[in-house]
């Protein structure tokens, strides 16, 4: 199985005005490809800094890390942005959405500024809308969607460019149980059905039920932890007939 | 330009439609000034450039001070392959009653070059004839006794004239506005009248060859520097150099108005900059460049810009016409052309397009190079 993220020896050194903040100490991580990984761990752990470098948002002050076999410790700024448009989904804790684009255009445009024409990234807008449930809610403004369902539009963005990784910080934090259950169910159906790579970051230990791998981040420090039981509910076969519709999509472009 | 930028841009100026409305206006008051007034410095240029032509009665004018102009001089001219013709006046201050007036000696063989236009009675025959200005209040028929200073010693000469005509105007109006009360008598008459022999003071020149117009007052000024030598180019200089002065002053203005409008525009993108400072990051976060991003601020500035400047362009060309149309509503004398200059359209346009590109430019730099994660932190 090939690694999707491997990171060595990344250390991040924050400097403030209060002097230095360690917030990773040298940490060694890999995580193969189309698994789903949690890293959990109190607010201020470091698991966001993390988050943050595989995601290429951050650098490391030393250390290598290399995402889907590209090493992106020294990346140009430029590469780094096309690495993360074609590559990445990012799902945020909250403001996820352009406030004055709908929800359809705000899943479009990722695919435009990759190229995609307007025909075939209103198509595909439209297949991952259905897939998050708002297929009905495609021309509203991020203002008229209630928390969930604003998570659950930045969710089919994430995914505008089908990425081979998915990265997601506390995607349940700011949602109702109902709409948190949905978005990890939405999750491990993408994991188990697309085998998108899926990390998230949370302090929340039922989301740690969907993963394969658990590793608790503590003071800057990474180390292996367990996986809770819980059983999430998922429907495999909405997510796949979904998928070869987005892949026919994606094959007529790429 | 790709779809996603002409959507952020075109998606963002909808939904601050007003603010960026109140931009269009301020951009476009600039744009509106500088064409109202270019329009209108250029259009009463022309006019009174015309008129010049108009009236101007010769390509070169002598005038001197003292009667002191030859005949011979005046042949010289005449004898001149390309001079047309050259015609030679005394002209004189006097007294009639209590006014003051301008004798004006013309000779009688060429009185049509003068183009008197005569309100009553007749042009002048013989010797002691004259045609008066209207406004001396003088009937034909009657005898005038005009009193001529020669200098503050001297007593003044004493020359009566009999009125043939009443007169409107002289030399196509050259003369007639000055209000100068003329009184027109035979040249020959005047010299010997006033004991001063053949000689004049002043000389109507006209050339064929117009490009020998320089040439030739040049050497007129060095053959007689104590006179006047005029010609239609320093005239129209004369009025080069006063639009000049004006066009400075409304440049000054025009400037004031545009330097308002980088303001206003740096005021305006710099708030709506740091409104979409969580939209931007996540843009960047995203994978959008940050030259996606600066082209997407870009095109929405470049929009009020351009709005703005035509706009602006239209405004002021009709509010020119318009100011024209209150002004001879109110009775005063603005006869000037308001011609629609599409240079001057454009420049207004592309000045507005500038405006606002160089009100945009700190606050999107600020935007293209924003880390996001220190906003999404």
């Amino acid at each position: 199985m090939s690694e999707a993220v491997y990171l060595e020896g990344v250390h991040k050194i924050y400097r403030t005005a209060a002097g230095e903040v360690h917030a990773l100490r040298g940490v060694t991580l890999k995580i193969p490809s189309a698994t789903a990984t949690v890293l959990i761990g109190p607010s201020g752990s470091g698991k966001t800094t993390l988050l943050n470098i595989m995601s290429t948002l951050d650098r490391p002050t030393s250390g290598t890390v290399v995402v889907l076999g590209t090493d992106v410790t020294n990346l140009d700024e430029r590469r780094l942005e096309r690495f993360r448009l074609l590559k990445i989904g990012y799902l945020f804790q909250s403001y996820n959405l352009v406030p004055y684009l709908t929800a359809l255009q705000n899943v479009m445009l990722p695919m435009l500024a990759a190229g995609m024409p307007r025909d075939l990234a209103k198509a595909k807008a439209k297949l991952l809308l259905r897939l998050v449930g708002l297929e009905d809610s495609a021309e509203r403004y991020p203002i008229q969607l209630s928390g969930g369902m604003q998570q659950r539009a930045a969710l089919a963005r994430a995914l505008a460019n089908s990425p081979e990784l998915l990265i997601l910080d506390e995607p349940t934090s700011n949602v109702d149980l109902e709409s948190a259950s949905a978005i990890l169910s939405l999750i491990l159906a993408l994991n188990k059905a697309w085998r998108t790579t899926v990390i998230i970051a949370t302090h929340d230990p039922d989301v740690a039920a969907i993963a394969d791998k658990v590793y608790t981040v503590r003071g800057g420090y990474v180390v292996d932890g367990e996986i809770p039981k819980g059983e999430i509910r998922i429907d495999l076969e909405r997510a796949k007939e979904i998928y070869e519709k987005i892949r026919a999509i994606d094959s007529t472009w790429r | 330009m790709s779809r996603h930028i002409t959507m952020l841009a075109v998606s963002d100026m909808r939904a601050r439609r007003a603010r960026y409305l109140l931009l269009v206006v301020v951009i476009a008051i600039g744009a509106a000034l500088m064409v109202a007034l270019s329009t209108i410095s250029i259009g009463a240029k022309i006019y009174v450039q015309n008129q010049l032509y108009q009236i101007f009665p010769a390509d070169i004018l002598v005038y001197s001070n003292s009667i002191d102009i030859p005949y011979a001089f005046v042949e010289s001219l005449r004898s001149l392959p390309y001079v047309q013709s050259a015609e030679p006046v005394v002209m004189l201050t006097g007294t009639l009653g209590n006014k003051t007036v301008t004798l004006l000696g013309v000779p009688l063989s060429d009185i049509g070059y003068f183009d008197v236009e005569l309100e009553a009675g007749r042009l002048p025959h013989a010797g002691g004839e004259a045609v008066v200005d209207s406004t001396l209040g003088v009937s034909p028929g009657r005898d005038a006794t005009i009193y001529v200073y020669r200098s503050s010693v001297a007593p003044p000469v004493e020359l009566r004239v009999h009125v043939v005509g009443i007169m409107s105007n002289l030399l196509k109006g050259f003369i007639g506005p000055m209000s100068l009360n003329l009184v027109v008598v035979p040249l020959d008459w005047l010299q010997q009248g006033m004991g001063i022999g053949d000689f004049y003071n002043m000389v109507f020149i006209t050339v064929s060859d117009k490009s020998l117009i320089q040439p030739l007052a040049q050497a007129l000024k060095q053959r007689y520097p104590r006179a006047e030598v005029y010609t239609q180019q320093s005239a129209l200089s004369t009025i080069d150099r006063v639009f000049n002065m004006l066009n400075l002053f409304f440049l000054v203005i025009e400037a004031v108005a545009f330097l308002a409008g980088v303001l206003t525009t740096f005021t305006v993108m710099s708030i709506t900059v740091r409104e979409r400072m969580g939209e931007i990051a996540l843009l960047k976060a995203t994978g959008i460049s940050g030259r996606d991003i600066a082209l997407a601020f870009t095109l929405e500035v470049s929009s009020v810009g351009l709005l703005g400047g035509v706009a602006g362009g239209v405004a002021g060309y009709f509010g020119a016409l318009g100011i024209k149309d209150l002004l001879t509503r109110l009775g005063y004398f603005f006869d000037v052309p308001v011609p629609f200059i599409p240079s001057i359209f454009a420049l207004g346009v592309v000045l507005s397009l500038l405006v606002a590109l160089a009100g945009a430019l700190m606050p999107v730099y600020r935007a293209v190079t924003l880390r996001p994660l220190e906003i999404l932190r």
